[in-house]
């Protein structure tokens, strides 16, 4: 027996081998008494293998097996496309879960806003008032410092006076044109 | 899966971040902080207002019957803060370094002064944050009096229409208050 039949005897075992080495199998088990206790060997493996149930394995234990292996990492993917696999993948009741606790958490912060809204009492909206106006008028009064400081001294000296000056002046040559 | 829940977690610590941001007036560009400036405040002398956004939009409210333009102003502000206090002697230059220093860092974060006025014993800045719009996003006032050593510092945060300050300072007065001055006077 070689290697080769050996190989399609497992792939036969384990449901893996195509109709045509089926067959071939067939025919040997029922020609070789050899090959068909080495097809029932594995057939029991095969059937003690199914019977493990699917467990799912540490991230550590996965990579270390892989590079035990020398299997290559998979690319990682994006942010984004992990975000969008987080509401498609399988299975669906985890990203059904995924969209319920984004729900939730939107429906908390937008919705339930409006009930959170402190309620102040008249006392206190009056306090605010008196005092948002106290503030407007501590500016007000600043500007007009200014503004009168402006009118009363920068006006009068650096453009009353001289403006004054001009304009006598002007009367003067006025007057004076009026003579001739 | 670790992945995934972390980016789960990642995805509900983002929607808080941005809810809770909603109200944060700090990051506006109206907003600043005199924190360098009240730590000089000693003791109990000194007086506070802070009228946050919820308060300003009630107030919008109430005014918003009376007189419109009022009541659009109040509900863009974000925050009215103004604190008055007196100093020791021996604080009295490092209050005017660090108002001075508040002055280049104003300048400098591109805030104009648009009135400084010194008298003889009075020193006030004025310095106002604009978008290139008629309207202002932030009002700094810093006042400093020599003679009563008191230190007075006014940050208004939000849409501020110029033209409204002196009509908030002179004609504000919600109908309400008078009720509620009255209700007050007889010993509610």
């Amino acid at each position: 027996m070689n290697d080769k039949i050996v190989d399609k005897i497992i792939n036969c075992a384990y449901r893996d081998a195509g109709l045509f080495t089926k067959i071939q199998i067939f025919i040997l088990t029922m020609k070789d008494r050899e090959v068909k206790e080495l097809y029932c060997k594995y057939r029991a493996t095969a059937s003690e293998v199914r019977k493990i149930k699917e467990d799912e394995l540490p991230e550590r234990c996965v990579e270390k097996i892989n590079e035990n292996a020398g299997l290559k990492p998979s690319k990682d993917t994006s942010f984004f496309t992990d975000i969008v696999i987080l509401f498609t993948s399988k299975p669906m009741i985890a990203s059904f879960a995924a969209f319920v606790l984004l729900g939730i958490l939107i429906t908390a912060i937008y919705i339930k806003r409006p009930e959170q809204q402190i309620e102040y009492s008249q006392e206190e909206i009056l306090k605010a008032g008196n005092d948002a106006k106290l503030v407007f008028e501590t500016i007000n009064k600043a500007f007009e410092k200014t503004k009168n400081e402006i009118e009363e001294e920068i006006f009068k000296d650096k453009i009353a006076m001289p403006l004054n000056k001009s304009l006598n002046k002007i009367s003067k040559i006025i007057s004076k044109g009026d003579i001739k | 899966m670790k992945r995934k829940i972390f980016i789960l977690f990642f995805l509900l610590l983002t929607a808080a971040g941005v809810s809770a941001q909603k109200n944060d007036y700090t990051k506006d560009p109206g907003y600043f902080d005199f924190s360098a400036i009240t730590s000089f405040m000693s003791g109990d002398k000194g007086s506070e207002i802070m009228v946050e956004e919820p308060l300003l939009k009630m107030l919008a409210k109430m005014s918003g019957d009376k007189d419109d333009e009022l009541s659009r102003q109040f509900s863009e502000l974000k925050l009215i803060r103004l604190n008055s206090f007196n100093i020791e002697e021996k604080d009295a230059e490092n209050v005017e370094n660090k108002i001075a220093s508040i002055d280049k860092e104003l300048t400098a974060k591109n805030w104009d002064r648009i009135v400084r006025t010194k008298s003889d014993s009075e020193y006030t800045n004025i310095y106002v944050k604009t978008s290139g719009s008629e309207k202002f996003l932030g009002i700094v006032v810093t006042s400093i009096n020599h003679k009563t050593k008191n230190v007075s510092v006014i940050n208004v945060v939000g849409s501020i229409y110029p033209e409204l300050i002196g009509k908030i300072a002179k004609d504000f007065n919600l109908p309400q208050m008078d009720k509620i001055k009255k209700g007050m006077g007889k010993g509610k």
